[in-house]
């Protein structure tokens, strides 16, 4: 029983910070029709900002915020001036152009910060009797943090996008582009800031993860985010936001007993569960457990 | 006094344009028709009038230059388009098609307005809030119109709006844009295949032939000119 809470506990934070990646790559999915594949590097690299500013003294949550702000303006920019002009001549030079971000901006990171592990400050208490037992098993505030900072970024998303003109201009702009432009929306601003909120979103998820990570803030941090967060977003559908969130937790709790479970996948093979559990799914559902066809009537 | 006019517009998707030379006008308040048949060039003046493909010449609506502008600015002017194809908003409720179509507006009427839509059109009240791509092509034709009216267009441009309707739809259709046109004073541009229903409720007509304008003058005109039916309505 202590055990399976711990794992519980343990999967569900991971799950998280998955699930918001896979939020980010379904923004960006349902402005470009393309998987960003720099999404997590992108993160890594604001993670570092964040972490070089409190190594100078400034607070965290002051670091988060600026981390977000600077996520913003690169992930704007990257649309603006890289995916825009790449889109226009097909879908595979965007798809490499993303590709070579990816290995480009991991490799600017070590150049600006070096190749050694960074140990980071969490935003929450991290030693070791802050936690709270439940059925003798502990449960760290790390942790509670983590999926109550995840809660909230992934709360704000949802209400923004269902509640608000701009959520309702991002929506349009995802259904139907050419019909939101004949409405009168400015459907590449719409996206360069899908891009810049999805950065957002890729920066809390790296300032939540990094200070837990067993690879703490290196260039290899992200790589298991990204890898999990893009099976959770291509699970859950690939253009459901429910679905990238449910796909998220889902392959954040499947790895975390998987690896407690099952004796011979143990830490070396978990990630290779995260690619079995998508494969299994998308062979009984192409299109992930929320996505949807385009449906139409004429 | 004229709230478009079109000199000299060439537009196609390759080297070879589609529409060449093309000059038109749609005068304030009036319902005026393009007339051609399949393959004529009708839906690409439409799509070169919207901004969504480059042109040369000149367009000028409402007294300034829009050739070559983006859609979206182009329908912030005051400019706005059923597409063919009704471009609805599927995942969307219909009120939010509706929000969509009203989202250029600064003023508090819109949800207002949208109630006073609904009334008109009870078949989009009763699905407010259902996915607008569950709506039949009929009713997402009256969405598509309801949602470029909402925007208080000065000049709605319509592509087909009988295309893969129903007799008695088209019928209702046609009634309800005199109707607008009557009690809105709204200017309207309609292409149309089916010359009959498009002469009866137009006062200008230009009729387009691979590409260019073979004739034009008044719907009366078109009715009375025995030649003109003959030759390119089949009437």
């Amino acid at each position: 029983m202590t055990q399976l809470i711990e794992r519980l506990s343990d999967g569900l934070t991971n799950g998280f910070v998955y699930a918001l990646i896979a939020l980010a790559l379904v923004v960006v999915f349902k402005a470009s029709s393309t998987v960003n594949f720099a999404q997590a590097e992108m993160a890594l690299f604001t993670t570092y900002v964040a972490w070089w500013m409190t190594t100078r003294g400034i607070s965290i949550w002051l670091a988060l915020l600026a981390a977000c702000v600077v996520g913003f303006i690169i992930g704007a920019a990257i649309e603006r001036t890289l995916v825009r002009p790449a889109e226009k001549r097909g879908e595979m030079p965007t798809l490499l152009i993303l590709v070579a971000l990816f290995t480009a901006i991991n490799a600017i990171d070590g150049l600006i910060w070096g190749l050694e592990y960074h140990s980071m400050d969490g935003l929450f208490p991290a030693g070791l009797d802050d936690y709270v037992s439940v059925a003798s098993a502990r449960i760290y505030y790390e942790d509670i943090g983590v999926w109550a900072a995840a809660i909230i970024a992934l709360a704000v998303c949802f209400m923004v996008i269902n509640k608000t003109r701009l959520g309702l201009l991002m929506r349009a702009a995802a259904d139907n582009p050419a019909s939101a432009a004949l409405s009168g929306i400015n459907v590449g601003k719409v996206y360069t800031f899908g891009w810049g909120s999805a950065a957002v979103i890729g920066s809390i998820a790296g300032i939540l993860i990094a200070p837990i990570s067993p690879h703490q803030l290196s260039m290899a941090t992200m790589f298991p985010v990204l890898i999990y967060g893009s099976a959770a977003a291509i699970i859950g559908g690939l253009n459901s936001l429910g679905g990238a969130v449910v796909g998220g937790l889902t392959l954040g709790l499947a790895e975390s007993l998987i690896t407690g479970y099952v004796g011979f996948i143990g830490p070396q093979l978990h990630q290779t569960t995260a690619l079995a559990v998508m494969v299994i799914v998308l062979l009984v559902r192409p299109t992930g457990i929320f996505g949807s066809r385009r449906l139409e009537r004429v | 006094m004229s709230l478009l006019s079109v000199r000299g517009l060439s537009a196609g998707y390759g080297a070879a344009p589609v529409i060449e030379d093309i000059d038109l006008d749609v005068r304030a308040g009036e319902i005026t028709v393009i007339l051609g048949a399949n393959g004529a060039g009708k839906t690409t003046t439409m799509r070169a009038l919207s901004g969504e493909i480059k042109v040369s010449g000149s367009i000028e609506f409402d007294g300034t230059q829009i050739a070559n502008l983006r859609p979206d600015q182009i329908a912030r002017r005051g400019m706005r388009v059923v597409p063919q194809g009704r471009g609805t908003l599927t995942s969307l409720s219909v009120r939010d098609n509706l929000r969509v179509g009203a989202s250029a507006r600064t003023d508090g009427d819109i949800e207002r307005d949208i109630t006073s839509w609904t009334d008109r059109f009870p078949a989009l009240g009763r699905r407010i809030d259902q996915p607008a791509g569950n709506l039949s092509g009929g009713e997402q034709q009256m969405l598509a119109l309801a949602r470029a009216l909402i925007s208080r267009p000065q000049l709605l441009l319509c592509d087909e709006p009988s295309l893969g309707l129903a007799p008695v739809i088209v019928r209702e259709l046609f009634a309800f844009l005199r109707e607008i046109q009557e009690s809105l004073g709204t200017a309207m541009l309609l292409v149309e295949q089916n010359a009959n229903l498009a002469l009866n409720l137009a006062t200008d007509v230009y009729l387009l032939e691979v590409g260019r304008t073979v004739a034009q003058g008044s719907a009366d005109d078109f009715i009375n000119n025995d030649a003109i039916r003959r030759a390119y309505l089949g009437m």
